[in-house]
């Protein structure tokens, strides 16, 4: 048992009070920190940034306002200017009163009068003007004036003389070496009514009349200027209006805005803006409004200084008041500070003096704020020290174990009640005599390890010494009391280090061994056999618990629950490893087969690589998303695209695939309609547009891959098939050429024969023979037809176009061909339709070689006289058209050969010699392709039903080079 | 014995024809029709003759050595020589009968499909 903490937190707490009261930054001054930063530093902040926004402000609103001033001012120009105008533009006009004068005075150019007279009442009249002159329009000369001093004075270089000779000219202000010439001058034609020019007329412009509208300055503060400026050449020229008169002619040098860089940008540019111009002189804020009536333009200008008063004074006031708040926030901080500080001042004293050890008085501070409320608690926590320092006394005056307390000169200071009973000594006996000397001690012989190897006694090691440095416990020791036999001791020191003027001492406890020593002999020796047994690997033994509750209970327990837990392991282990060998066999096995597996797949896939590779289409898989996940090298040929390149990336990025025509094709939406959404194969034959510009015809398989019922993605074939195209266009050439060439000598043989016949001169039997050729002429030219419509169709270049058509209608047409036919055998033709029209979209003349085979069948197998029912139906699934002969008919094994290439029945051929046996082929092809289908029925020796239906939408489109013949 | 017709006397017809016994078969048929016939038997011959004679109509082949009855119509169209052409062939597709109809023919007829009366009728339709 220490009693270290205890002092260890006295300490502390000493010197953290010490600390924190007597350093530089003590609490007060902190405060007093806090306090300024807090108050002073965000006000600061915001009246800088207040400042700034007011400057820009100020600023913002004058150019604005410069802005409208300029803009009015220039507007009351602009109206005086075109006032004036109109003044001197009707005393000038043409064949009036003054131009009549003129004209006089030309005719007697010493006579002056009339033309003064004139002069004076329009002065009079007009008090903007104030000279007025008549210049010669040859000479250039000034024929009158009413400042007469002129007279004969040379204008013919002026601007305004040159340009009033066309038409009335206003010339604002001029600038010349001579700064009274400057005025502002109206020049224009005077002409006679015959539109001859007298004179060019000019009037001068007083310029009070203009800067009547301009001097006021208000809204320009006490510096604000107006000024109108002009730009000739290289040169600006200003007038000051706001301080006329007099006027005054100032150079760019006189008058730095003038001929400033914003001035002048402004200027050539004939545009308006603000002007803003740092001067030796200060900084001045300005705005230029171009005047395009009078050729120049007006300038207002302020000190910037008196733009910016209000917020200068706003500093001003903002810096006052930044001091006031410093001082107030000092003295706010003392007084704060100090009300603070105080009670802790107090505390600090009281923890002194409770660690000084000395009796205190807890302060009573109500617990009003925080520093009461520590008060309080430090009060309390005091309260509860000393119970802990009765507490411990009581534990040391108890305690089964010997305790001193020893200075560094090994005296004795103090023990307690057992050291008393353990050497039998008395308090008075103990306190100041030496540790060492009073408390005996020798070495322990039975214990000592020096005893067993030497019988020379061991010396007794230096108390003293010892205690200031050794350890103590290492020693087996005896106490020798004042009577009585040594007892065995273990001896355990401690330091308690001085405090204040107090020197270090030692607290020495002293443990009686022999109580301890008798209680671990019976224990080991009842552990020692249990510990032998479990060494030969025997856990199966009990332990029994010792009679009384010591440190020994928990290692005989720690013993058997660790012999149990062994006894466990081992059993558990002993069948694990059987599980464990017996599923290592098995994964062994897993492995080769694995091996075997990954072979063959790996067999597979190279054959299947191989496959892919070597077939002569391109092939290319993609998923549900359109990304490509294969690719065969045939097809990276083919689109010129390696598979590394597209694997992976949307299929409908990197082929453009065209139809016949040229136009691109969705390959998108292709795959969705026609595979996706039928889960069915999807035949077309698509162009891709290469980058080497050749263009490749592909006949175009599109599968889903299914995985049972499942879509999982898409496989396109692509056969190239410019090969085949060639081959079946020179095909459809040659037959096509070789059909006519075999018309032709047959053409020749039947129109020799009906000459002949013609002619006539033969007996019976000479007619029947040339009948008969006629007949197999016929049936010749009617085969080769056949074979080239079946050569077209078996190509696949025959073209369908199918157009709306009024079927009943149509029919009805055809019918009365066939009744024609029909005449030869008396059969009667009848046709049944309904008595809407029926419209259905068809290639007509595709429909029409279904129509006639059916038909020419039906009159050729039926029986003389009978009737051929043509019959036309509409309803939800298409539109059927059924012929219902009464003929011959056939069986049912005979039918199943009847769309069969040059397939007749027997009897057909005994009925009727002129059949090639393609007609029915021929219309087979002709609905397979054209989406149209046929059912028959027949019965031998009755006759036949034959019906074709088209679904309602009709004949599908399909281009292609060739027609039927 | 050939005799005249008092319906078309000197009306010249130019036959067009390489077959030399279909072209034999036209000529006796129409001049006992009693026109007056002339032939050619192939493009060059047809044309020039176009041009240096006049006709009242051309019964026209198509497949003829040097140039086709296509070439000799699209010729004619060029040159702007006015005459009836009636086209008489063993070509039987659709597609050939709209190309020559556009270059200007009157007619068109598959000679396997027609009788000799049929093609005589034709021409008294068109003299």
């Amino acid at each position: 048992m220490s009693i270290h903490p205890f002092t260890s937190l006295i300490d502390r707490l000493k010197h953290a009070i010490a600390h924190e009261h007597f350093g530089i930054l003590s609490i007060r001054n902190r405060l007093l920190i806090a306090f300024v930063v807090v108050a002073l530093v965000p006000s600061l902040v915001i009246s800088f940034n207040a400042i700034q926004f007011g400057k820009s402000s100020l600023l913002n609103e004058k150019s604005t306002q410069f802005f409208a001033l300029s803009n009015h001012k220039a507007g009351q120009i602009t109206d005086a200017i075109g006032n004036f105008k109109n003044q001197i533009s009707t005393f000038a006009q043409t064949s009036g009163p003054f131009a009549e004068d003129a004209e006089f005075f030309i005719a007697n150019p010493s006579s002056k009068s009339k033309i003064y007279r004139d002069f004076d009442q329009f002065l009079y009249n007009n008090p903007a003007f104030y000279e007025i002159s008549l210049i010669d329009p040859n000479s250039g000369i000034v024929s009158a004036s009413s400042t007469p001093e002129t007279e004969g004075s040379l204008r013919s270089d002026s601007i305004y003389f040159m340009e009033g000779k066309r038409g009335i000219f206003f010339d604002p202000f001029h600038f010349s070496a001579a700064p009274h010439d400057i005025a502002s001058t109206f020049s224009l034609p005077i002409r006679n009514r015959y539109g001859q020019l007298l004179f060019v007329l000019v009037a001068k412009l007083n310029h009070e009349s203009l800067s009547e509208f301009l001097s006021q300055n208000y809204g320009l503060g006490e510096t604000g200027i107006s000024y109108i400026v002009n730009h000739e050449g290289r040169y600006v020229v200003g007038m000051e209006l706001g301080i006329h008169p007099p006027l005054t002619a100032p150079s760019g040098s006189d008058h730095p805005i003038l001929d400033s860089k914003g001035i002048r940008n402004a200027l050539s540019n004939r545009r308006g803006g603000s002007v803003y111009e740092n001067f030796a002189h200060g900084t001045v804020l300005g705005y230029y409004q171009p005047l395009p009536a009078l050729n120049a333009g007006l300038l207002i200008e302020q000190d910037l200084h008196e733009v910016l008063i209000p917020i200068l004074d706003l500093e001003r006031l903002i810096v006052f008041f930044s001091l006031l708040a410093l001082a107030i926030a000092l003295i706010m901080a003392e007084l704060i500070s100090s009300r603070i500080s105080r009670p802790i001042t107090q505390l600090a004293q009281l923890s002194t003096s409770i660690a000084s050890g000395k009796n205190v008085s807890i302060p009573e501070a109500a617990p009003v704020d925080e520093v009461g409320i520590l008060t309080q608690s430090i009060g309390q926590m005091t309260d509860h020290l000393l119970g802990s320092l009765s507490d411990i006394r009581q534990i040391i005056e108890t305690m089964p174990d010997a305790l001193f307390i020893v200075d560094v000169d090994g005296a004795i200071v103090s023990a307690n009640s057992y050291a008393y009973r353990l050497t039998g000594y008395s308090r008075h006996e103990m306190e100041g005599s030496k540790f060492s000397r009073l408390v005996r001690l020798q070495e322990d012989q039975a214990y000592s390890l020096a005893s067993k190897t030497s019988k020379t006694p061991v010396v007794a090691p230096d108390f003293d010494m010892l205690l200031k440095t050794g350890t103590l416990s290492d020693f087996n020791l005896l106490c020798v009391p004042k009577k009585g036999v040594p007892i065995p001791i273990l001896l355990s020191k401690a330091l308690l280090p001085g405090r204040g003027r107090q020197p270090n001492r030692f607290v020495i406890i002293a443990q009686d061994l022999r109580r301890q020593r008798r209680y671990a002999k019976e224990r080991v020796d009842a552990i020692v056999p249990a510990l032998s047994r479990m060494s030969l690997g025997d856990f199966s033994f009990k332990l029994e618990l010792p009679p009384q509750n010591d440190e020994f209970t928990d290692l005989v327990a720690s013993i058997q629950l660790m012999a149990d837990n062994l006894r466990e392991l081992v059993e558990e282990n002993q069948n694990k490893a059987a599980e464990i060998f017996a599923s290592n066999l098995k994964l062994r096995k897993s492995h080769s087969t694995l091996l075997k597996t990954k072979e063959s797949i790996e067999a597979e896939k190279s054959k299947a690589d191989a496959l892919l590779g070597s077939i002569g289409e391109g092939i290319i898989a993609i998923d549900l998303r359109g990304h490509i996940l294969l690719m065969n090298q045939q097809a990276e040929r083919m689109f010129d695209r390696e598979t590394k390149a597209v694997l992976g990336t949307p299929f409908a990025e990197h082929f453009n695939f065209q139809d016949q025509s040229g136009k691109p094709i969705n390959m998108e939406s292709t795959i969705f309609d026609q595979v996706v959404a039928k889960k069915s194969q999807h035949f077309t034959t698509i162009y891709f547009a290469r980058s080497d510009a050749e263009r490749l015809p592909l006949a175009t398989t599109l599968s889903p891959i299914l995985q049972g019922k499942k879509l999982i993605g898409i496989i396109g074939t692509f056969r190239d098939i410019r090969r085949e195209t060639e081959i079946d266009k020179a095909k459809s050439e040659f037959v096509s050429l070789a059909s006519h060439q075999l018309r032709t000598p047959l053409t020749a043989v039947k129109w020799l024969l009906e000459e002949l016949m013609r002619k006539g001169g033969f007996n019976a039997r000479q007619l029947g023979y040339l009948t008969d050729i006629q007949s197999s002429t016929g049936r010749l030219i009617t085969l080769v037809n056949d074979l080239l419509n079946v050569s077209r169709l078996e190509s696949g270049v025959l073209t369908i176009q199918p157009k709306p058509i009024d079927l009943g209608k149509w029919i009805g047409e055809a019918v009365k061909e066939y009744r024609f036919m029909a005449k030869d055998k008396q059969q009667r033709i009848e046709f049944e339709k309904s008595t809407t029209a029926i419209v259905l979209s068809i290639d007509p003349e595709l429909y029409r070689q279904i129509l006639d085979n059916i038909v020419s069948n039906a009159i050729k197998y039926s029986f003389n006289g009978k009737t051929i029912a043509i019959k036309l139906v509409k309803n939800s699934h298409g539109v059927t058209l059924s012929v219902k002969d009464q003929g011959i008919g056939m069986t049912s094994n005979e039918k199943k050969s009847l769309f069969t290439k040059f397939f007749r029945t027997a009897e057909a051929a005994k009925f009727s010699t002129t059949s090639s046996g393609l007609g029915l082929y021929i219309m087979k092809k002709i609905l397979d392709i054209s989406g149209g289908a046929v059912t028959v029925e027949s019965e031998k020796n009755r006759g036949t039903l034959v019906s074709v239906t088209y679904p309602l939408h009709g004949m599908k489109e399909k281009k292609g080079a060739k027609t039927l013949v | 014995m050939p005799k005249i017709s008092k319906k078309s006397p000197g009306k010249t017809i130019l036959i067009a024809e390489d077959d030399p016994f279909l072209s034999k078969i036209i000529r006796n048929r129409l001049a006992e029709e009693g026109f007056a016939i002339d032939t050619a038997t192939d493009g060059d011959e047809t044309l020039k003759k176009l041009s240096t004679n006049t006709y009242a109509l051309v019964t026209l082949d198509l497949i003829m050595p040097n140039k086709n009855g296509f070439e000799v119509l699209a010729e004619l169209k060029k040159q702007k020589i006015k005459v009836p052409v009636l086209v008489f062939t063993n070509l039987a597709q659709s597609e050939d009968e709209r190309e020559v109809m556009s270059l200007g023919a009157k007619g068109y007829y598959v000679k396997s499909d027609i009788s000799i009366d049929e093609l005589v009728k034709t021409v008294k339709q068109y003299v």
